[in-house]
Order: structure tokens, then sequence, then C-alpha cells
């Protein structure tokens, strides 16, 4: 895909598909192609995986470290943990508000976990969500965290390079 | 481009998908129809005096009405019923007709061959209907596939016809379908067979819809011409297969692109005339009256002139100006006037048909330009006969079936297919749900429903969190020094009452030049500076987009830019200051308002892209995400993409980073995250459901094995044919704000309702159309529609209720301030803030 990561942004330039390389399709049209080859073409969907950046961006799951590592549209997670060193001074200028919203006196929660276990609810692929997290305590399971930084690793000189 | 911009651009309307194969990820589930017939690339149907082609419907055949989207059965807790409950019943008709057909109404469908094989299709429809005493006078035949509303005799009938040539051919008709009527096949053969009852009515066909020309309303002072139409389409609705019908005007101006060259002449110098000229006219859509039809102008060729000459298709060689005689009886007096060229987007059948040459003289322009909108008193004098009260839309739209019940020829063609339309408009019951309360300082304010507006009410109480106006610049030029005082001390009277603490602002004057405006930002813009308020002494643009590109990038601080004269009325400025403080208290990250939110750890987010093909800027995807409970903070992004793109491909990463910084916020992650996409154009939401909903998956799984959050996605439509009527006190009205309809004019396939939010002073309030494409929340419908309700209380810029949730105006604003002023990601210091209102 590295037609792709040319500085072009020419809808009109004509693309590879990762399905089957004798399509070439016009980048505009790239998104909806994806979409129908990868009902064509479910074996090699199994292959392939895609770019945590960008959804056009399909690579075989072996390469996926090395693209990642390459990738141009990482930037924006980059950005976004450089943002974050000068965070705190942000905070300090611009602290959370300390108000509170008055209860409420609907819980539509509460409802919804009842319309959940009712019986009108078929089958069980929605186990995951009954099962789900409603009342405060049940938000963190132990050991859960929200990510502190991307799921994949951005080299420390990419970021470093960018912090002012 | 839009869809409908590209149909617009084509001059007509575009077709529907063939094929509707099953989508994946987001694990929706589609009816794989079987649809022979639409496959060739031109299909015909001849009705004996009226023929329309298939082809006329588009190149490509995209499923404008999103056809085939079955969302709804993959979700669990809908499949019963998608209706609401709360709120007063209120009685409501729509502009939707019943299409109602004969008991037992059948299609039936026939495959047709020749034998010697025949190419030509005029000549396989000519020799078929030589049988007519077999075939019937009521059929639509596309040189394939026939259609007729009764059956043959034998499942295969065989007949011999005779060519010119006294050849003889053998044409075998084979039954291969018996269609009921709600079959898809059968939907597209009702659109085709109204679009023939519209011609049969002497409706021009413009883009997708239908207009009569005969009836022209001229506006003189403005040189504009409005032809009065309809927009049609007919649909499987929630119970019933329906017409729904609305009023479309289309603006002509009585201005030839002749008459527009040489106004510009006059204008321009010379050696940059033709520059000027095909800058101005290219991509223009274009009306010859002589045929009435539309082309857009991809070309203008200088070098040749009417006089030039050309090869028709029987070889023998004419000259514009003699074949524009011959053929439509029109005189070409100027001629030395260049053509304009324009290409065909549509193939005929295999071959690429040539391009069309036209002469500007007997061009007409179209459409409104820019600065055309941007002029009031025209767009005033536009929209007495554009902007319909409900009553005068409801005797309109009554009108189009009025036509259809007296004209003979139609009423004929009808009933010999069997069909016929309620001559009543559908009407039904909806409801309007409870308003909400405004809460402001501590206080619950009530508003009036039916202006949906509390800007009197609440004048006066403390925002929930005022930032203080400790170190800020107010930026003038000399002329405005007046407007600029006024505006301080303004500001000044009103900030007390709503807690904003203020000093007097750093007072600079400044030239009246894009350059002396930057050199004061870089010298006095400090990382200390609360905001930057300009007062500019014009709306043009160059001077705001270099301010704004500035603050937004290079030193990442909030700005407000004010144009000089809306200050200037002194019985109005109050007023204005009211507004200008509360805008620029959100974009120091302060909040105003908030209404009750009954649900715990919500994130809610709003998509929305922006896309201007014509001056071939880059696609923005605005995405904002909420990051507290009241909903009065918000986190956003954006993404860059390639000209013209309509979906996002970085929907991961931008939910990735939300996730975080409401993390950081929190110290928990959201349990459910609620999206409402914006921006989607018709014929799009297959792709939308396969293409975007995966990446929000994928995203929320890759946070961790153990996070398991609700997903809802919406997709929210502001362009709606559908309208409603109030029925009450005898004359048909808007229906007040707040009006929920989950019944009747819904789609059977989609967990999709309409919302009318927001109140209108002059003509017909549109409704929004939101369409569930993703729900594992498990959340009532009810709860749903009044979650979105509420949303649409919250949008800073107007203490009003608007059309859509406000994630999706705070995504749109994001998008269109970066797709036009910035045209990179603003710094992500600001990322927190409402720095784009």
């Amino acid at each position: 895909c590295s037609s792709i990561l040319l500085d072009v942004f020419d809808p009109e330039r004509l693309v590879q598909c990762p399905y089957n390389k004798h399509h070439q399709i016009r980048a505009r049209r790239f998104p909806y192609h994806l979409v129908k080859c990868r009902k064509s073409y479910p074996r090699v969907a199994k292959e392939l995986t895609t770019c945590p950046f960008n959804a056009r961006h399909l690579v075989p799951q072996a390469d996926l470290r090395d693209h990642i590592s390459n990738c141009h549209d990482k930037r924006f997670i980059e950005e976004d943990i450089v943002s974050e060193s000068s965070d705190f001074q942000r905070r300090q200028m611009n602290p959370v508000s300390t108000w509170q919203a008055p209860p409420c006196d609907e819980d539509w929660d509460t409802e919804s976990r009842e319309q959940l276990t009712s019986p009108f609810v078929l089958g069980m692929a929605n186990d995951g969500l009954k099962s789900a997290t409603l009342e405060h305590k049940d938000y963190l399971p132990a050991g859960l965290r929200a990510p502190e930084s991307s799921p994949y690793s951005v080299p420390e000189k990419a970021v470093s390079k960018k912090a002012p | 481009m839009t869809g409908r911009a590209r149909a617009r651009a084509r001059g007509r309307p575009r077709g529907q998908e063939t094929a509707v194969p099953p989508v994946g990820a987001a694990s929706v589930l589609c009816h794989s129809y079987s649809f022979p017939i639409f496959k060739t690339t031109e299909f015909q149907i001849s009705a004996g005096f009226q023929e329309m082609s298939l082809g006329d419907r588009g190149g490509r055949r995209r499923d404008f009405h999103d056809l085939g989207v079955n969302t709804r059965q993959a979700i669990e807790h809908v499949r019963e019923s998608k209706t609401g409950s709360s709120g007063i019943m209120i009685r409501l008709s729509t502009n939707y007709f019943r299409l109602t057909s004969r008991p037992q109404w059948v299609l039936y469908q026939y495959h047709v061959d020749y034998n010697p094989q025949m190419e030509a299709r005029r000549l396989r429809s000519a020799l078929l209907f030589q049988h007519e005493e077999l075939i019937g006078r009521t059929h639509a035949f596309d040189g394939t596939i026939l259609f007729l509303p009764k059956k043959l005799g034998n499942k295969v009938t065989e007949v011999f016809s005779r060519t010119r040539n006294g050849e003889d051919v053998k044409i075998t008709v084979t039954l291969t379908n018996e269609l009921p009527p709600t079959s898809p096949t059968c939907l597209q053969f009702y659109n085709i067979i109204f679009r023939r009852l519209l011609k049969m009515m002497n409706l021009q066909q413009i883009g997708r819809n239908y207009y009569n020309p005969s009836d022209p309303v001229s506006i003189p002072n403005h040189r504009l011409m409005v032809w009065p139409g309809f927009t049609t389409s007919i649909l499987q609705y929630e119970k019933s297969i329906m017409l729904c019908t609305d009023v479309s005007h289309k603006v002509l101006r009585s201005e030839t692109v002749l008459d527009f060259m040489y106004s510009l002449y006059n204008q321009v110098e010379e050696q940059r005339f033709r520059d000027v000229c095909t800058k101005e006219l290219i991509g223009l859509i274009v009306l010859t009256k002589y045929n009435n039809k539309t082309y857009r102008v991809d070309d203008i060729d200088w070098d040749a002139n009417p006089k030039c000459t050309f090869i028709k298709a029987d070889g023998s060689e004419i000259s514009y100006i003699d074949y524009y005689k011959m053929q439509y009886n029109q005189e070409i007096t100027d001629l030395n006037q260049p053509v304009l060229v324009s290409q065909p987007r549509r193939r005929r059948g295999s071959i690429m048909p040539g391009p069309a040459v036209l002469i500007p003289e007997l061009c007409y322009l179209t459409g409104l330009t820019e600065k055309m909108r941007n002029d009031f008193n025209m767009m005033k004098d536009l929209s007495i006969h554009t902007r319909l009260t409900p009553e005068q839309r409801q005797r309109e739209v009554g009108r189009l079936i009025d036509y259809i019940q007296k004209d003979d020829s139609v009423q004929r063609e009808l009933r010999d297919w069997g069909l016929s339309f309620d001559s009543n408009l559908l009407s039904f019951t909806g409801r309007v749900v409870q308003a909400e309360k405004i809460q402001q300082g501590g206080r619950a304010f009530d508003y009036n429903p039916h202006f949906a507006d509390w800007s009197k009410e609440t004048r006066g109480a403390p925002l929930i969190n005022a930032k203080p106006l400790d170190n800020w610049l107010l930026i003038y030029t000399r002329r405005n020094y007046d407007v600029a005082n006024a505006l301080l001390q303004n500001l000044f009277k009103v900030t007390p009452s709503m807690g904003i603490r203020m000093n007097k602002a750093i007072m600079i004057e400044v030239d009246d030049r894009t350059e002396a405006y930057l050199r004061v930002l870089q010298q006095n813009v400090t990382s200390d500076t609360n905001i930057v308020v300009c007062v500019l002494s014009s709306s043009r643009k160059d001077k705001y987009d270099a301010i704004k590109k500035y603050l937004c990038t290079d030193c990442p601080i909030p700005s407000q830019c004010v144009i000089a004269r809306t200050l200037s009325k002194p019985q109005t400025i109050m007023a204005i200051a009211t507004k200008i403080a509360l805008q620029m208290n959100c974009k120091m990250g302060g909040e105003l308002w908030t209404v009750d939110i009954p649900l715990k750890q919500l994130m809610v987010v709003g998509i929305d892209c922006y896309h201007d093909t014509v001056s071939g800027k880059r696609s923005i995807a605005g995405f904002v995400a909420s990051l507290n409970q009241g909903m009065t903070r918000w986190f956003s992004r954006c993404v860059l993409q390639d000209r013209g793109q309509e979906l996002v491909d970085g929907l991961k990463a931008c939910l990735q980073t939300a996730l975080r910084d409401w993390f950081k916020w929190n110290k928990f992650l959201p349990s459910r995250v609620m999206v409402y996409r914006d921006g989607v154009g018709d014929g799009q939401l297959k792709t939308l459901v396969n293409y975007e909903v995966p990446q929000l998956l994928d995203c929320l799984k890759s946070v961790g094995k153990d996070y398991n959050p609700r997903l809802s996605v919406i997709v929210v439509k502001k362009r709606v044919n559908t309208r409603f009527f109030a029925q009450s006190g005898g004359r048909p009205q808007n229906p007040p704000p707040g009006t929920v309809v989950d019944i009747e004019v819904t789609r059977p396939e989609w967990y999709d309702f309409f919302i009318v939010s927001q109140a209108v002073k002059s003509g017909s309030v549109a409704p929004t159309h939101y369409n569930v494409v993703y729900d594992s929340s498990g959340l009532k419908p009810d709860h749903v529609q009044r979650l979105t309700y509420k949303l649409c209380h919250m949008y800073y810029n107007w203490s009003g209720v608007i059309r859509v949730p406000a994630p999706c105006q705070y995504a749109h604003k994001l998008a269109f301030l970066v797709g036009e002023s910035i045209h990179k990601e603003p710094n992500l210091s600001l990322s927190d803030r409402l720095y784009y209102l």
C-alpha cells in the first residue's frame, strides 16, 4: 500500500486492491471496493489485518509490525502522546469543572438492564451484554485501565523529535 | 462531492444498485435479492408512445435509497418492536400516499431470446411487438426482459417475426418469475412506471426530480426563474408501499452563458478574461431550453465557434449553426462565441459517446452562486416562492395526486397495470416527548416548547463554569475603534451576571492588512493570554483564515472574530455582546448549561465530514467526543483525507485518543459509547456499516480483554423529503419541537425514527431522520429517542434546540473550520475546548 502513502491526494489515482492485485481502484472508491472484495475473498481476508491508524491499510498479519513502524498515519497517535507531555500545564490552566449535575429522576441504565433480562431476548448471542458492567463498581474490573499509550509501540525517537 | 451533488452535476437521477450482497463484519443481515433485470447496462422500457430507459437513472447504479441494508435484524432488542412510548399523542399527516394494487396482483417477468441473435435493442423491440395480440398493449421491455401484468398461456412461447430484410427470426419468450407486489424488483418497476406517468403529465426531469416548465414563476428584478416540481420515490415503508412526494423548486437564471461571458468581459482585463471565465464556468450546470436538458460544463473550446462543422452519425458534415437550426429550430446570432464542451458521464452500452458541444447563447445558467446566496434581498424574494407554509405545502403535494387522478392517459396506464394511489395524505399518530429542563447556575429553567429557545429565560443566570477574562486582547482597525470600545463596554455590562470575571482588554490597533494582524498576534499573544478578540472590518475570508490558522496551529490560543458591522447597531449591541460572551466562554473551556442525562458513564461521539471538491480542497472528518456526565465538555480531533472522500479511514485512532482523554478526566472508561454519524450520502449506508462500524468495534476491542462497553451507532440525516403536518385547529401546521415518529413512514428493515427537534419561524419544518445501524446498548427505543432529543439541546452556540444532536453540529463546525480556513490539524492542546465554534 505504498501508493497510499504518497503525498498525493488525487481521488482519481489508482490504488491496488489488497485482495486481488489485478484490481486497480480509484482512490475515492477504495473503501467501497474493500467492503465488496472482503466478501469475495474470505480466505485472503482472514490473513489480512487492518492498520490501527488507517482502515485503508490492509496488510498480512506478519507484516503489521513493519507496517506500523513505517505508517505515515501514526503521527495521529504520536501527536496525541506528545501533547500529553505538555498536558500538566494545560490541566492547570483549564481545570475540570467542579460543578456536579443534580441527580436525575430517571435511571435508564437500570431500565435497560431490566429490558435485557426480560424474556423477550432471544438467543445467547448478546450474552456479553448481560454480564456487561452496569453498576459503578463493575465498570473497572480488576486490572483494567485505559490505554496509557498506543497498543502499538511508538518509537521513542519519533516522540522526542516532535516534543517541543 | 456528495452523491446528491454528483447526481445533480450529471443532470439526472441516480439509479439503484443491482445486487445486494450480504454485509459482513458489523453483523448486518441482508436478503440476497434476485435482480436479473437490471444487470444490463441499459434497460429500455417501452410503453408504446412513451419511452424511458433505465439507463437514464444514472451511470453508476448506486442504491440511493439504501435498499437491502437490513440492520435491524441484527439488533435483538428491537426485532419485535422499535417504537417508543413516552409523550403526548399528536395527530399527524405526512406527504406519503399508499400505492394499492388489485388483490392477488402479480407482475410476470419473461426472458426473451432471439434466433438468430439480434443486437439492436430497437430491432428486438420491434420484432417482439409484431405480436402485440399475444403480448398486449401494456408491457415493459428492455430488449431482454419483459414485464407483463398478465400471464401468457404457456410457460414458453415461440413466435416468428420477419425483419425488413426478409430474415425470419424465432423469438422465445420464457416465464422466469412471478413477482409479488412487495418484491424489490417490483419496487424498481413501480418507480419506473411512476416516472413514465410524470413524463405523460409533461413534467420535465432535471436531476432526480420532475419540474413543470409550462408554469414558471419569474422574478424579473433578480433575473431568476423558478420551476415548480416534485421529488418522488416509491418504497416499502413500515406497513405498506407508498409514494413519498415533496415539492421541489428549480431555480434558473434568465441569463445565458453568453450574457454571462459578456458581463464578465466588461469586468476583467482582456488578457485574464479566458482564465477567469474558464474558472467561473467549469463545473456549472447549464440548461438548454430547446430540449430541456441539463449539462455540466467541462471545458470551453476557445478556438471553435458556431460556424465550425462536425460529422453527423450518418456521415454528413454540418455546421453547428445549421445543426441547431435544423434539429431544434434555434437561431444562433453571435457567430464568434466559443463553444462549451460537456463530457457525458454515462456509457451508452459499451460505446462511450463523444462530448456534447453546446452553444453559450443557447445555454441558461442554473442554480445560485455563492454571491447570490449571500444576497439577502434576493434570497428573501426567492423564499416567497420557494418557502412554503405547511398549508401551502400540503396543498401542492395534494395537487400532484390530483393531476394523477384527473389525467385520463395516466389513469389508463395505472389501470392497465392494475395499480392505483390513495387520494389522501397518509395520517397517523405521533408523539411529542416531554420538554427538557435547562440546568444552569444551580437552577432548572423551563422554556416555551413552541419556540424551542431559552435565551430570555436564562438571561442573567450564572453559567455552570465561567472562565475569567484576566488577560485578553482586543484587536481592531482605527476605523473600528468605536465599535471595539462599544463591544468592550457591553461585555462589562453582561459578563458579571454570567459569573465571568473580566479585566479590561489589552486594546491593540492594527492596520487592515493580513500581515499586520499576524505581526500583532506574534508580538502580543503570550501563554497567559486567555483569548484574542478581533473586530474585522469586512467579511473577507483571507484575514479570518490567517488569524484562525495562526491561533489554531502555531500559537494555540482561542480566538473570536467579529465583523464590525454586526456591532454597529446600538439597539442590538447588548444582545450581541451577550452572545459573544457566551461563545468566548465556550472557546476558553467554559460550560454554559446542561440537561439531565439519565445514563451513567456514557460517551457520546459526533462525526461529520467536510468536503468541497469544486475547489479541490481536502476532505476533513471532524470527530468530537463528550468528556463528562453533563455533556458540557467535548474532546475533538480531525482527520485530513483525500479530496471528496466521504467515509472516514482513521476512526480507530480517533476513538482511541478520545478514550484516552476520557480516562484522564474520569479515571475510568465509559461503559457506553454512542456515536452519531452525520454527513452520510444517499447510497453509502451499506459501506458505512461495513467500513466504519468495524473500525469502532476494533478500537473498543483493542483496549483490553475485559473491556466490553456497549456501542450504538446512529446515522443522522437532515436532508429527507419527509414532512409532517400537525392537524390541529383545522389547518395543517408544523408539528411542535419534540415530535417523534417511529411508525408508518419508517422502514421495516431499519431501527429508525424521525424527530422534529427545532422550531422554525417560517416555512415547513424538516424532521431529522435517525437510523440506528448498530446497537448493543440494550436501551429502549424510547430512551434512544429521548437521549437524541436531549442532545439537540446541548449546542452552545444557540440558546435553543437545534436540528441535530450537538455532537454532530460540533463535528460539523470543526470540520468546516479546518476545511475552509486551517487546512491542517489544529494544535492538540486545544482539543478539549470548543475553540471551533
